[in-house]
């Protein structure tokens, strides 16, 4: 009965059928990811591009307002284009500043011999002390009258040394010295990466006279450019995402003229204080973009710098 | 005698009869479980947990839900779920005008017209009331106030030749040309007054500006003044001229530089540190708080006692014959618009609102005055000393009260704040092109643009 039903319906039997059970199973497998993906990730996200059209206090069901929320922050708000302005400075500057210093950092370290486990865990622990806490020792290391850093630039014959968070011209640079104090992470992929460096190429740089500066830019950086890449773009979207830093210390400092003001705090704003839900996920989706503009630039840089072994299409 | 027994009898009657009629009055027979939502948590609770349990034995049948150390955020995103309390509480006035104009809090109106109802011109004091409606409807009950004046150094004033504390702010601009001390590198080392936005919790800024100065806000059409009426221009170019004469020996640059550190230098607000306490500052505005967290001397920590009077804040000359008011205002409560039994959580507004044993443990466990005008008549004609009597006489002045706000809550000050941070700074936009009066006049048009741009998106 069952061979007369193949024979009579040969798509049991086709090439077709065995794909689409693969699919399905393959489907099945997948299936508690995509579902787990779909409610928490997809569904929030266009929930989000659906609420950044409408008005939204929160109190009241969302109404309809079409483009009204992206006019008003093009056009009319003055604190939408602070807040691009201080997140392109700190991605800018911020984002190189700590690669710098994760790489000048791992180089120490892979050239202190014995010590270099115990200083590998040592440049780790400010990356597990929680952001909160951070910002608020970091208020006190940069207070510019107590502050050891003041006391140290005025021991070198700095007599004016600069105000950090108390001044607006300032208070990013704060900021940036307080992510490179964090760049353990960054440190411990990079010395992986070091250590992957086949030793040959160490010894046939010394026979051929290379200098350490030229080894570095010559061969060590090459040979490390992918994980740099990789460091650079997640980088590149956490400074974009700049919040808990910036809210903690101007908890601590006013920051009247929103010299610490991000796109990530207007959004939190916008919904938290202000209470237009509708307009702070237009805020998101367009924090979302330009994030997205600037990584995507980023990865059409990569022929130019990033080395790979993998074929080049 | 059989005339005298039934006489008896029902004189006894009548007695036992009207008994249970004001047992009855006093003990309401309601069922409803409501929910009260508040910022206060552990032993600073205490008062008005201790406050709802009361209130739960005087009606029995009314259960109370408390959830404790909840902000507006996190009620406001329970009321959209749905499960939102009955009654929220928020520390201060600046969303009254928001929550009353969304709705997100009741009109009270059909409340306090009812049997139940209370005369809000009876229980609180004008002042305490003014911010705790919208447009005439009341949204609101005061839950205790604040109120802030000038705290001074009264050695640091006596020894700098003065006998009272200043009343105009030429006035604290002349105290403070005395008082203040430098050191031999040309930093502060005492301050008399300090005109700096973010200098501790009570500053100067826009709202102080607009108090001491008497800038109005908005306009009757709802539109923001701080553009177009020059005495927000006065306040800003009296901050100016304060810093670069007492601070900067004539240059403002010089001043606004000494300034900024000797802010930066500040002691801990809540600490022995303060610099009031210290010595390091003669004159700070602040609030009722600072009473109760006035150190004792303490040689081992080297902690001075403090001689320190209280006066109402200086104003502007102009406005001299107004002295003696200042802010006031302080936590409020609304009943939700997601309460499911809105006749008994009024009954819960309106005991917390006037329960007297809630207003003394307020006042002596928080330093915060109570919202009643019976128990500030209590506080003063009591024992607690002139310094809370002093305030008192700020909250009973005619003129005092909160600002007024919109339903931007206070984004308007985030806003006018940062024109403050400008001149103190010496950092105005075109200053140097335009001169600082030109400078200054541009900025506060541009300011009261962007209010008046989020007060629009606000009502759309």
């Amino acid at each position: 009965m069952l061979e007369r039903f193949q024979f009579s319906n040969p798509f049991w039997t086709s090439k077709k059928w065995i794909r689409l059970k693969r699919f399905l199973f393959l489907f099945l497998l997948l299936s508690p990811w995509v579902l787990g993906w779909l409610l928490l990730f997809g569904y929030p996200t266009l929930n989000s591009l659906y609420i950044s059209f409408t008005k939204f206090d929160i109190t009241t069901k969302p109404v309809w307002v079409g483009f009204a929320n992206y006019k008003f922050m093009f056009t009319q708000d003055p604190l939408f284009w602070i807040a691009v302005k201080n997140t392109l400075w700190i991605v800018i500057i911020g984002v190189p500043v700590q690669i710098v210093t994760a790489l000048l950092i791992t180089f120490l370290v892979s050239k202190s011999g014995r010590l270099r486990h115990v200083l590998q865990t040592v440049v780790l622990i400010p990356s597990f002390v929680p952001v909160v806490a951070g910002a608020m020792v970091f208020t006190y290391i940069l207070n510019p009258i107590y502050g050891p850093v003041n006391a140290f630039l005025r021991l070198i014959g700095f007599s004016n040394p600069p105000m950090w968070f108390y001044d607006p011209q300032s208070s990013k640079w704060g900021l940036v010295f307080f992510g490179a104090w964090g760049v353990g992470t960054s440190i411990v992929i990079y010395s992986a990466a070091l250590m992957r460096i086949p030793r040959q190429i160490d010894w046939l740089a010394q026979i051929d006279g290379l200098t350490e500066w030229r080894k570095a830019v010559r061969i060590t950086f090459p040979l490390i450019s992918p994980v740099i890449f990789y460091t650079l773009v997640v980088e590149t979207i956490q400074q974009f995402q700049i919040f808990a830093k910036s809210y903690v210390v101007t908890a601590q400092v006013p920051d009247p003229e929103n010299s610490m003001y991000f796109l990530a705090t207007d959004v939190y704003n916008s919904g938290f204080k202000d209470f237009h839900f509708g307009y702070a996920a237009a805020l998101g989706w367009a924090l979302t973009i330009l994030t997205g503009i600037f990584v995507a630039l980023i990865f059409s840089t990569q022929r130019m710098w990033v080395f790979s072994n993998a074929k080049q299409d | 005698m059989k005339r005298k027994s039934i006489a008896v009898i029902a004189a006894i009657s009548m007695v036992v009869l009207s008994a249970c009629g004001s047992h009855s009055s006093s003990q309401s027979n309601e069922k409803a479980n409501i929910s009260i939502w508040y910022v206060w948590s552990g032993p600073s609770a205490k008062f008005i947990k201790d406050a709802i349990s009361r209130f739960e034995q005087v009606n029995p049948g009314i259960q109370v839900t408390e959830s404790e150390n909840t902000t507006v955020d996190k009620f406001l995103a329970a009321i959209n779920s749905g499960k939102g309390p009955d009654i929220s509480v928020d520390m201060g006035l600046d969303n009254v005008a928001r929550f009353c104009n969304s709705g997100m809090w009741l009109d009270l109106r059909q409340y306090l017209g009812s049997n139940d109802g209370i005369d809000l011109s009876k229980v609180f004091p004008a002042s305490v009331l003014k911010g705790t409606s919208y447009k005439g409807i009341p949204c609101s009950l005061p839950l205790l106030t604040d109120t802030s004046g000038l705290f001074y150094n009264k050695t640091l004033l006596t020894n700098a030749g003065f006998s009272s504390p200043p009343k105009t702010t030429d006035d604290l601009i002349t105290y403070s040309k005395k008082i203040t001390k430098f050191n031999s590198d040309g930093s502060i080392r005492v301050a008399g007054y300090v005109p700096w936005t973010g200098y501790y919790s009570v500053y100067w800024s826009s709202p102080y500006a607009s108090y001491m100065f008497g800038a109005p806000w908005y306009s009757s059409d709802g539109k923001s003044m701080l553009g177009t009426d020059t005495r927000w221009e006065q306040a800003l170019t009296w901050q100016k001229d304060f810093i670069a004469t007492v601070y900067g020996h004539g240059d403002y640059t010089k001043g606004s530089k000494a300034l900024a550190k000797f802010v930066a230098g500040a002691g801990d607000e809540w600490g022995c540190a303060q610099d009031l306490q210290a010595g390091r500052t003669a004159m700070i505005l602040d609030g009722e708080w600072r009473i109760g967290s006035v150190c004792p001397e303490n040689k081992a920590t080297k902690v001075s006692a403090l001689n320190y009077g209280i006066a109402p804040m200086p104003v502007a000359p102009a406005m001299s014959s107004d002295y003696g008011f200042g802010p006031v205002g302080g936590p409020v409560m609304g009943i939700t618009k997601s309460s499911k039994a809105p006749a008994a959580a009024w009954k819960l507004l309106k005991f917390l609102a006037t329960d007297k044993t809630l207003m003394e443990s307020g006042f002596k466990s928080l330093s915060q005055f109570p919202s009643t005008t019976a128990s500030l008549d209590d506080i003063s004609n009591g024992t607690s000393g002139s310094n809370w009597k002093e305030m008192i006489s700020i909250i009973d002045n005619k003129n005092s009260g909160w600002r007024s706000t919109s339903i931007i809550g206070n984004k308007d000050q985030s806003i006018a704040d940062g024109v403050f941070s400008e001149v103190q700074m010496n950092q105005l936009p075109n200053v140097t092109t335009m001169g600082f009066n030109a400078a200054l006049h541009a900025e506060l048009l541009k300011l009261a643009h962007q209010i008046d741009q989020y007060t629009l998106q606000d009502k759309h």
